[in-house]
């Protein structure tokens, strides 16, 4: 960095408050001149515009330019009409790019979910809680990339016979004697599982720890008047435990499906999309930067903005039917 | 307390425009890192000791992403080395490069250069892209002392298709893979293919249909084009043929893909590779010289017709700005002296006739050299000639026809389709 720009990023980090601190000082002072009555409403109208204005800039003025970008051509210059969303949604190759974020949803959701109420369920048990869930949150702190290298390492293939250095081949073939290593990146009947496990892996932690928190806010009376009910374990958890943290099971859900729905670096890194495990935002990373086809990669972004609209919804929904649990 | 503000606002400016004073400097966007980018940073300190000129680089493996969106947004680098003529087409299209001719040396250019790479570098008449850095595509690696210790005969540089099918199943009748093939390459797996593809297509049909082929005006489902492919298949579609079968082949990195040659005892007994894969060797087996421990031929002829075609690779320079610190460093390039950093440093063959052939490390790097000197026919990696969504859907067809060689005719209806979208303009 030299100089200059150490310069202008001063002037940004001094003269923006500055600014801002300004333009509240301005805005007092008019105020000032109207009465007392109008000057609280009017007053937060102007405390929001700068946070309106920059909301407007930053995310209300790309979606509309995407979505213009959506019904014109390669170019962005001649109107095509709906001819971008046809190819998304009539492409042979497309329509697999949406079938395997379908199974990416359906299982990277359910499982991520399963294995994080689990572990959070039987650590809650254990005097060493702290330890095994700190275990389990580690892969969350890498980075996707990283993550995908690591398994891709895991994954590794060698022909029967040779020495296997990935992980998995060389586990299975000590423990089953004449064990055919698998290609598991490279064989279109395992390589969507192999890549889903991937995520499964850095997300586990996240579920477990939300979910594991929400299960520590569950009253304790509740669970104790049921046992003097006479509930064993099993229907305490099925009628008590479950209902109670069905809010928390929603947040973490719709995060993990938000998520998954912009799954990128994994497949990017592992197989780029190769063998049919290219998923949306692949496709879309494609189409705008290899292809340079702006056209159909606003299309497919406007395509993926519409499918997390709901998710995001019922997120929303939640937070504001409050508590704790949002 | 407002005054206050804006003589504060006001010094800060004053003071900024001091330091904006332009200093003499150009910023280079590209791809190398590593060995390369020492060589590259080697060449620009000769280059910034002579002309005061200092040279900015910006590194990235991700250069189309990068080179869309600065130049999308209107903020290219001066200078841009790229992988391929095919970004350089398509940035030249959209009128955003430097018409060379008015800030080289043209004179010098001309004798230094021959035709076929000035023609590479021009789109529609105008000259934009300075090559350097080439590598010789389609060349047989292969281990004499492991093919003598076994008992066959090392290839010969006039050798056929047929020639090398009887050695290989020599080979194979001992049990013994004769192939060793690797296609995997992070965003790019397949391209290793694509240089199979090519260079058989070649050899089959001559570089007029080669050119008709990469310029989109040839059918993906023609009998040439899956004549090609079905050829290529004679190798990675016999799992005997080609060590590990096509799971080692999709799932291994093309620069551990010439191991096998060297295990002990030895897996496999050739590789196709370019000439850049010396340098993947050497790296992999210190102990392994050139000449006696491993050596090339160049690729087995089809039709003899065209065997004396060569398919070749390089790295190219564009420029976004005509500044005269642009024009000095473009000048740089394009002479003998810039070349032959890279020839020495990284065995990347010159573009440049005048890169002495002294320069080279190695008597293999010189016979790589002189063989492109000397070329009749000399032809660019098609797939790198191909718009970019074509040669992506390329890659991955390699990929899916080495998994599932069966599904060749609805790999080839798909590339079909794709050319079809692709060059319908």
């Amino acid at each position: 960095m030299n100089l200059k720009t150490i310069f202008i990023l001063c002037i940004a980090l001094v003269g923006i408050p500055l600014l801002l601190a300004g333009y509240i000082m301005l805005t007092e002072r008019l105020l000032g001149k109207a009465g007392r009555r109008r000057s609280s409403s009017v007053r937060a109208l102007f405390w929001i515009a700068p946070a309106v204005l920059l909301l407007i800039i930053f995310l209300v003025y790309p979606i509309i330019s995407t979505i213009i970008l959506s019904v014109k051509d390669a170019a962005s210059k001649g109107f095509v009409g709906l001819a971008n969303y046809k190819y998304i949604f009539t492409d042979p190759n497309m329509l697999l790019v949406l079938r395997n974020n379908l199974l990416w949803v359906v299982l990277f959701t359910l499982i991520t979910l399963t294995f994080g109420l689990l572990i959070a369920l039987l650590a809650d048990r254990v005097k060493y809680e702290p330890a095994a869930k700190s275990i389990v949150f580690l892969p969350m702190a890498i980075s996707f990339v990283a993550a995908g290298i690591i398994w891709k390492f895991m994954y590794d293939f060698q022909p029967a016979g040779a020495p296997q250095l990935g992980t998995i081949n060389a586990f299975l073939s000590a423990i089953i004697p004449g064990f055919k290593p698998v290609a598991w990146l490279f064989n279109t009947g395992t390589n969507n599982f192999a890549l889903i496990v991937v995520g499964i892996w850095m997300w586990t932690g996240f579920a477990m720890v939300i979910l594991s928190a929400g299960l520590k806010g569950i009253p304790v009376d509740v669970i104790e008047a049921a046992r003097i009910d006479g509930a064993n374990e099993f229907q305490i958890f099925r009628f008590v435990t479950m209902p109670l943290l069905t809010p928390t099971l929603t947040v973490v859900a719709t995060t993990l499906i938000i998520n998954v729905l912009k799954i990128f670096d994994i497949v990017y890194v592992m197989t780029n999309g190769n063998l049919n495990t290219e998923v949306i935002a692949n496709r879309m990373y494609k189409e705008m930067f290899n292809y340079n086809n702006f056209g159909r990669a606003s299309a497919i972004a406007v395509v993926l903005l519409i499918l997390i609209i709901p998710v995001m919804l019922m997120n929303i929904r939640r937070f504001r039917q409050g508590g704790a649990n949002g | 307390m407002k005054k206050r503000l804006l003589v504060a606002l006001a010094v800060l400016l004053a003071t900024s425009m001091v330091f904006a004073a332009p200093a003499k400097k150009i910023t280079v966007l590209g791809v190398w890192g590593g060995q390369e980018l020492d060589v590259f940073n080697a060449m620009c300190k000769a280059f910034t000791d002579n002309t005061g000129i200092e040279v900015q680089f910006e590194g990235t493996r991700d250069l189309d992403a990068v080179i869309t969106t600065r130049v999308e947004a209107g903020n290219p680098p001066d200078v841009c080395g790229l992988t391929g003529p095919g970004k350089m087409n398509e940035l030249a299209a959209k009128g955003k490069l430097v018409d060379l001719s008015k800030i080289l040396d043209m004179a010098a250019f001309n004798k230094n250069y021959s035709q076929g790479w000035k023609d590479l570098g021009t789109v529609n008449g105008t000259l934009y892209g300075i090559f350097m850095k080439a590598a010789v595509k389609g060349l047989v690696w292969y281990n004499p002392k492991a093919l003598n210790a076994a008992g066959f005969d090392v290839p010969k540089n006039d050798w056929t298709w047929d020639d090398m099918l009887t050695e290989s199943s020599k080979i194979e009748a001992t049990g013994k893979a004769p192939w060793s093939v690797g296609v995997e390459s992070g965003s790019a797996s397949g391209w290793v293919g694509t240089d199979w593809i090519e260079n058989i297509f070649l050899r089959q049909n001559g570089p007029q249909m080669y050119k008709n082929w990469y310029e989109g005006k040839l059918s993906w489902t023609s009998p040439e084009m899956k004549k090609a492919w079905q050829t290529f298949g004679q190798i990675v579609a016999d799992p005997k043929m080609a060590y590990g079968g096509a799971a080692y082949i999709n799932s291994t990195n093309f620069g551990n893909a010439a191991a096998p040659l060297f295990m002990n005892p030895p897996q496999a007994f050739f590789h196709m590779q370019a000439s850049f894969i010396q340098s993947f060797i050497t790296n992999q087996f210190p102990e392994a010289k050139p000449v006696t421990d491993f050596n090339f031929v160049g690729f087995p002829s089809i039709n003899l017709k065209y065997s004396k075609a060569m398919e070749v690779a390089a790295d190219l320079f564009v420029a976004f700005r005509p500044t005269p610190e642009v024009k000095e460093f473009m000048n740089y390039l394009a002479s003998a002296e810039a070349q032959s950093f890279w020839a020495a440093g990284t065995g990347g063959l010159g573009t440049n006739k005048n890169v002495a052939l002294t320069f080279y490390p190695d008597a293999l790097t010189k016979r790589a050299a002189s063989l492109l000197n000397n070329t009749e026919i000399v032809v660019f990696d098609a797939s790198d000639m191909m718009k970019p969504e074509m040669n992506n859907a390329f890659w991955s067809a390699i990929v899916s026809y080495i998994n599932n060689p069966s599904s060749l005719d609805a790999i080839l209806a798909n590339l079909e389709k794709v050319r079809k979208d692709a060059y319908k303009n």
